[in-house]
Formats: C-alpha cells, structure tokens, sequence
C-alpha cells in the first residue's frame, strides 16, 4: 500500500518516516485522500494535537489514540495491529524521561517492518531528531509563502451575535 | 506518638514527637519494589542476575486491575530502572517510587498529627502546639544583611535589631528557649536558607531545626491548568515545622487545621503538605490508601487509552457543560451549587479507571473517595456554624477539586482520560437534567456553570428537593437579593463575571477586578469600596439611588490616581517564560529583575509598576517611583465599568418603572 501525502513524497507499508511539515501542508494531504478510507488508520497524538481538529472525519476513516506519556506510545506501538500508524510527536512526553526517544524511536521502527508508520512533527526537537535516526527516511517541507500580514485589528472583541443579543431567547443552549 | 515532622534518609525512617523534648524515632527501612513480567521466562537471564545480587521473593500482589503473578525485589529505584531499561519497557513495576516515611505509617495504619486511636477521618482533633512567628522587615530580593526581626511566641513580643550576627544570635536564643513545634514565617522559604547560611559563616545556630539538620526541597517550575507555576525551594527543619505563610497556598486557604487534617489524611508531615499542590497531596491520600489496602502503586503510566474513532472521541472529549447569560442585573435570584459534583459522581457512578471494561466491580477511586466526601460534607456543614473547621473545609475543597483533574493528569497513578471524560459526560446530563427539572417547576434558568446553576423562581426547595433525589447528588442553595452578570466586549453575557448581594448581606463577586490577582491595590481597593456600597442596597431601585454617590467616587478616585503613591500601582503576575519574543510589561519585568540580580524561573511571581506604557518600561514594585497615569486610568475605567454596568441597568430599571430589568 502506498499514498502522497504531498507531490513529492510518497508513503509505503513497511517503512517509517519521519515527516517534517505544516500542519496544512499535511492536512490536505490527509484529507479527501482516497487511498485513506480503505485501510485501517490509527491517529496517536499526544497531551495536545494541532491536526485532529482539522482532519475531516468524512474524507479518513480513522482511529485514534492518545499518549500522554512516552511509555503510553511505548504500548499502542506494541498493540497496534494498522495498517497506517500516524504519531503526531509531543515533546513534552519526553520531559524528563529524555532517554526514552531512543526507545520510542526503535518501537516505531520495528511497527514500521509491516506497516506504515509515519512520525510527524512541524518542526523538529531534540527527541524528534532522536527518533527520526531510526526512520527509513526524513522528509522536510518548506511552509508555503506566508500570505502578507493584515491589518492588526481593533480591540473591539469578536462580535458573538452581528444581529443583536437574542433577547427572546427562552431556554439556554449548553456552549 | 503524635508525629510531627517525618523523613528518611540513610536507609532508615525517622520521626519527631510533638512537643518540648519531643522524641526522636529512627527505624530501619530498606527499600523494595514489586515486579510483574509478562513473559518472564524470556528474562531468565535478569532475573537470575538480580537473585545474585539482592533479595528476590516469588510473589503475588494486587492492582487495582487484578493480582498478577511476580516477584518482590529488596533495591532501590534505580534498580527498578535498571529492570525497565533490560526489558525494552516490557517489565511492569509497582512501589518503587514511594515515600518510605509513607509506606512505614501506612503499613502500621498510624499518620502524623493524632493521638492514638483517632480516626483520620474525624473533623475533631486537637492541634496542640507551641506556635512562634517570625517575620523579617527587611526585602526578601534585595541583597544586604537582615536589619529587622520580629519574633512573637506565647504572648511575648521581641523586635530584634543590631548587627547581623547580634539578630541571629538571638534568634537561635529565643528558638532554643521556646522550643515551638510551629514556625510560622512570612517568605519563610526565601528568607531561612539566607538566615541559616549566614549564621553558619558566624558560626551560630539559629535554631530552626530540632536537630541542627535540614532536608533541602528543590524549586521546580511545572505546568498547572494551564499556567506555569513555581515550587520556591526550601529547607525543611528536622523536627519542627516551618511554615511560610506568604506563599503556602495550603496555608492561605485553610490555615494550621488544614495542613495538619492534609497530612493526617495523607501520611505526608505536614511540613510538606504545607508547600504541596493540592493535585499532590489527593495523589499521596490515593498512595496512602492503597498502602493500607494492600493495592501495589504502578511506578509508570503505561496503560493507554483505548482505541476510538474520531466521532467518539469529539463526542466524549467535549469538557464541562456552560450556558450563557444574558448580561443584565436581576433581583432575587437562587443559585443551586452542586457540592463537590465531580468526585460525588466518581462515588455515584463508580468511576475508576478498572471499572471502565468492569462496571460491576467496585472501583477504587469510589471506594477511596466517599470518605472524603463524607468527611467535606461534614466539615462543609460544621463551618457555618464554628469557622474552626473553615481551613479543614478549605483543603478538603481543595483536594476533591483537584481529584477530578488527577484522573486525566499523565502521571496520576489511578488515572485514567477515560474516567476523566465520562464524568465530565456525567456532569453535562446532571446540568442538563438540573435545568429542565428548574423550567418544569416554573424558574427561569439564567445561568449554569458546570456545577451551578442560577435560576429565578418562586418554591426555591422544592427545586432543591426534586433536584437531589433525581440526581442522587447533595446541593447548596444561596439566595441574592440581586445578582450582575457582566456583559463581555461584544455585549453578550460573560460565562465567569458576576457578582451580587446575598441575603445575608455579604456580597459574592467572581472574575472582576477586587477578585483578580493581578489587579494594583489602589484600584482593587476602590473597586472594593464601590462594592461595599452596593452591599448596602437591598433593592434595585437603592442600587439606583447610589448612582449619583457611586460616580463621584470614581471622579475622585481618577484624580487622587497621580498622588497616589506607586506602590499601591504594583501589577504582580507569574511569569511564564523568561524569554519574552513581543515587548510587553513581563518581558521589562524580567529584565529589571535580572538587572537587579534576582533569579527568577517560569512561574515565579513578579510585581511591577508600569511607567511608560508605550515603551512598556517598568520599575520593580519595591522601587517604584513614578507611573504611567494613562494607563493606570485606562485599568481604573475598567474597574469601573464593572460597578457602572450594575448602576446603570439599575437606573433603566427606574425609569422603566419597575423593580425588575
């Protein structure tokens, strides 16, 4: 099995590869990618995720598990039976336990020997680097050009109800 | 033996009796931790090479998710890391981690601070102990010898001067003479490190400690709720405790009873209840818990969550439940309070991270924490009554906050993000059957926040009684004569501003200006002032009548701003980085520290006067000479804003005619 992610690069089962990357860039190349609905996904994120809230559950079929902790990844790496392994790196699952990128690292490189393992980070860090010298391969894309800076805007606040406060309003809605 | 201080060191445990001549106990305790290999002939090989070297015991041993089969091996911590490293993270490791202090009192089910045969869970206990305070006048920041020491213990008070040498020298006199079990110090943690080594270049003891001896608590800057805070360091004494009131939040919030009830609950010596999180201390009560359950403590979180598709997890991960409000200012309104909701449906409906695949056994944070529960009711109801259980009802508020946080913290021992999800998803049902339960029964819902609820209505305790026995949950009712909820800058209705007069007559305000950390005390105590007068009105339309008094208190305020002295102007927040990329008043605050020759690290607190607000320039609290009035204004306008809302609404109300907005 195989996919692009981006013109230029193309993922293959058994191989790791360490992405480097917009979270646009890689979000379209996730979303409305074919390819993605016939095999079986597995998204692992860490304490926080700048990707999830963009990929479109419609356009990838898609599971997901979060690690909180480098030994948490440690484990979905060992119970992981997909076909494609997406891990948004953290870093902060390292702080303090430094010495377990390598091991991580090794895990992804070993899941990698049947699947389709992918470590992506939007720019890289030490543990990062760390993992990435077990990956197959290293991709890094440049961002698109930033578009010109607008305007600062005013001190106003975002305006919630353009219309006038719902005044009529008569039982309250859950935010 | 009514412990008082407790630690471990050199391969024993040792503990202070209260008192003068209090003793001093020392026991052997080597330290050992439990092993379970999921293939252990694999590791063969390790095993046979840890039985050559330390104690190795076949053994079976309990979890909260089962017994397993393993094996009790007599080292230390960094064998057990050892053991992880040899076995690529395969081999699951319990109690290696613990406190040694804490597993010794909880394998004897003693704890510190009681008398024998007291339950740990009782409101009533003495606290009987010799307490001296100690201040020092001098800035704790600014280098110098210490010019000024005040001392006060058993109805005497001594201001000691002179030179350095002279002040310590006495110091340690009055100490030794005394002999209090309880020091009681403002920036204790900055100040005794300084005291102690300069009286050591003298060649003085100054006392503090029982034994001359000190145990060193690192500071660490760490990440809570979304902040970076700071742990200051310390140096604990042997055998006395030392607080540092100014910067203890446990102290702060609940007094000597509280810390003493926090250690007894936990097994820790108060002299570190007093500078934990309150996320630590529920997490040394769940340790001491399964220490006296015989529940082995996972040394790693390695159990993950499980696998979910992506709508699941939007639709589980969706947090606490908030209705808007319309911004407005309302007569005689009820607010119904759930008390302690999240931990009451960790109880309620047996949440715990094993009963997740097994919902019909009986869990062990439910089982841990009804005790606790019982125990705030108790304090809750005790309070209002006798303010001596206020601080015993202030830690236990806060421990079972924080209980609810803990089971999604990455390093909670008995968490789980699960447990986490499904009681905010429990939450949400109760505020959602909470509100059609109040507009069944005629109320208008005008807010709800998570566990609160504030509805306008008549028959205020049939909606208390229906609401509890449909929801099996204890509530409180508070009743305002009125109530504000502020309008945010787009003119809708802010989720965590308000403030109103109870029926009581105190007021209750949230998020505004006399309420935030960060407000200068000269417009936080103007602010205040407005308040009080609002406090006198009962009514909407008395609100009205003081519009006129109100205003010209805020005109005066605006010119007396450039006598004011600066001082009074000192912003303090945390600082959350040292490396500042944008121009702002912490990036300047920083740098005049650093110029100044303070150490800081993320999360310490900074106090700051602005003096130039287009360049951002700042002068040290402390040293304050001048500030930038324009922004000060600015900061005295916005204050106001949040008693003029409340003025105004209440004259529209006067010349709609009515007593209602």
């Amino acid at each position: 099995m195989e996919f692009d992610l981006h013109p230029s690069v193309t993922l293959r089962t058994g191989t790791f590869s360490a992405v480097v990357a917009s979270g646009e860039t890689v979000l379209s190349g996730l979303n409305d990618n074919p390819v993605l609905q016939r095999f079986l996904f597995l998204f692992v994120s860490g304490n926080y995720s700048r990707l999830l809230s963009g990929i479109n559950r419609r356009s990838v079929n898609i599971e997901v598990r979060r690690a909180f902790t480098a030994f948490q990844l440690l484990q979905i790496l060992r119970e992981s039976y997909h076909t494609i392994v997406w891990v948004e790196h953290d870093p902060s699952l390292y702080e303090g336990a430094e010495e377990m990128a390598a091991q991580v690292g090794e895990g992804l490189r070993q899941l990698g020997q049947g699947s389709l393992v992918v470590l992506y980070a939007p720019s890289p860090d030490p543990s990062f680097e760390e993992m990435s010298r077990m990956a197959d391969r290293i991709f890094y894309l440049a961002s698109p050009a930033a578009p010109p800076p607008r305007p600062r805007a005013g001190r106003q606040g975002r305006v919630r109800y353009p219309g006038g406060l719902p005044r009529g309003q008569k039982t309250l809605e859950g935010m | 033996m009514w412990i008082l201080d407790s630690c471990s060191r050199n391969g024993e445990v040792e503990f202070w009796e209260r008192g003068r001549g209090g003793r001093h106990f020392a026991f052997p305790a080597h330290p050992s931790f439990l092993l379970h290999l999921p293939d252990p002939h694999s590791h063969w090989e390790l095993l046979e090479g840890l039985g050559s070297r330390y104690r190795v015991e076949e053994c079976r041993f309990r979890t909260v998710y089962g017994e397993y089969e393993g094996f009790s091996v007599h080292a230390g911590k960094e064998v057990a890391g050892a053991v992880e490293r040899q076995t690529n993270y395969e081999a699951q490791i319990y109690n290696a981690d613990l406190r040694p202090d804490q597993c010794w009192m909880a394998d004897r089910g003693v704890f510190p601070c009681s008398e024998e045969g007291e339950s740990r869970f009782s409101p009533d206990f003495a606290c009987p102990l010799l307490e001296m305070e100690i201040s020092v006048r001098d800035n704790p920041f600014a280098p110098g010898p210490v010019t000024t020491l005040e001392v006060s213990c058993d109805g005497r008070k001594e201001r000691l001067g002179g030179s350095e040498r002279v002040i310590l020298s006495d110091i340690g006199g009055l100490i030794r003479a005394f002999d209090p079990d309880v020091i009681l110090f403002p920036q204790a943690d900055v100040w005794v490190p300084r005291l102690v080594s300069r009286a050591r270049g003298y060649g003085i003891d100054t006392g503090i400690s029982r034994s001359g001896r000190f145990r060193k608590l690192s500071g660490k800057s760490y990440w809570s709720y979304g902040r970076t805070e700071f742990r200051v360091g310390a140096l604990i004494p042997d055998g006395r405790l030392l607080v540092d009131t100014r910067q203890s939040f446990h102290y702060r919030e609940s007094g000597l009873p509280g810390i003493l009830l926090g250690a007894r609950l936990t097994g820790l010596p108060p002299n570190l209840t007093s500078r934990f999180t309150s996320g630590t201390l529920i997490s040394a009560y769940e340790t001491y818990e399964a220490l006296r359950r015989g529940i082995a403590v996972p040394y790693r979180k390695s159990d993950p969550e499980a696998v979910r598709g992506f709508a699941a997890l939007k639709a589980a991960d969706r947090g606490g439940m908030m209705f808007q409000p319309l911004p407005g200012l309302y007569p005689d309104v009820h607010e119904i309070d759930f008390t302690s909701l999240y931990p009451s449906l960790i109880v309620r409906d047996n949440l715990s991270p094993e009963t997740l695949a097994c919902p019909e056994k009986e869990g062990f944070l439910p089982t841990v924490l009804a005790p606790l529960l019982a125990l705030r009711k108790e304090t809750k109801s005790r309070k209002g009554k006798d303010p001596r259980y206020a601080g015993m009802d202030g830690i236990l508020k806060w421990m079972l906050v924080t209980c609810f946080g803990y089971t999604g913290y990455r390093n909670a021992k008995f968490g789980r993000i699960e447990v986490h999800e499904a009681i905010t998803g429990h939450a949400r049902e109760v505020l959602l059957q909470s509100r059609d339960i109040a507009e069944e029964l005629g109320f208008t819902v005008l807010h709800g926040i998570v566990d609160c609820l504030w509805v306008q209505g008549a028959r205020v305790a049939d909606l208390k009684t229906r609401v509890e026995k449909e929801t099996s949950l204890h509530s409180v009712v508070e009743a305002y004569d009125w109530l504000v909820f502020l309008p945010m800058a787009d003119g809708s209705g802010a989720y965590n501003r308000y403030y109103g007069r109870l029926a009581d007559g105190s007021m209750k305000i949230r998020g505004i200006a006399a309420r935030r950390g960060d407000t200068p005390s000269y417009i936080r105590a103007v602010q205040q002032e407005m308040l009080e007068m609002l406090r006198t009105a009962r009514t909407i339309p008395e609100i009205a009548a003081l519009g006129t008094s109100l205003r010209e208190r805020y005109r005066e305020a605006r010119e007396n701003l450039t006598r004011a002295p600066p001082g009074t102007m000192a912003i303090h927040r945390q600082v959350s980085t040292l490396k500042y990329r944008h121009a702002c008043p912490e990036a300047s605050a920083v740098q005049a520290c650093a110029a100044e020759g303070i150490a800081l690290s993320p999360g310490m607190e900074i106090g700051y006067v602005v003096a130039d607000a287009r360049t951002w320039a700042v002068e040290l609290d402390w040293k304050a000479t001048r500030i930038d009035v324009g922004y000060y204004r600015k900061l005295l306008e916005k204050a106001w804003d949040e008693v003029r809302f409340v003025v105004e609404e209440a004259e529209k109300a006067g010349r709609r005619g009515g007593s209602t907005v």
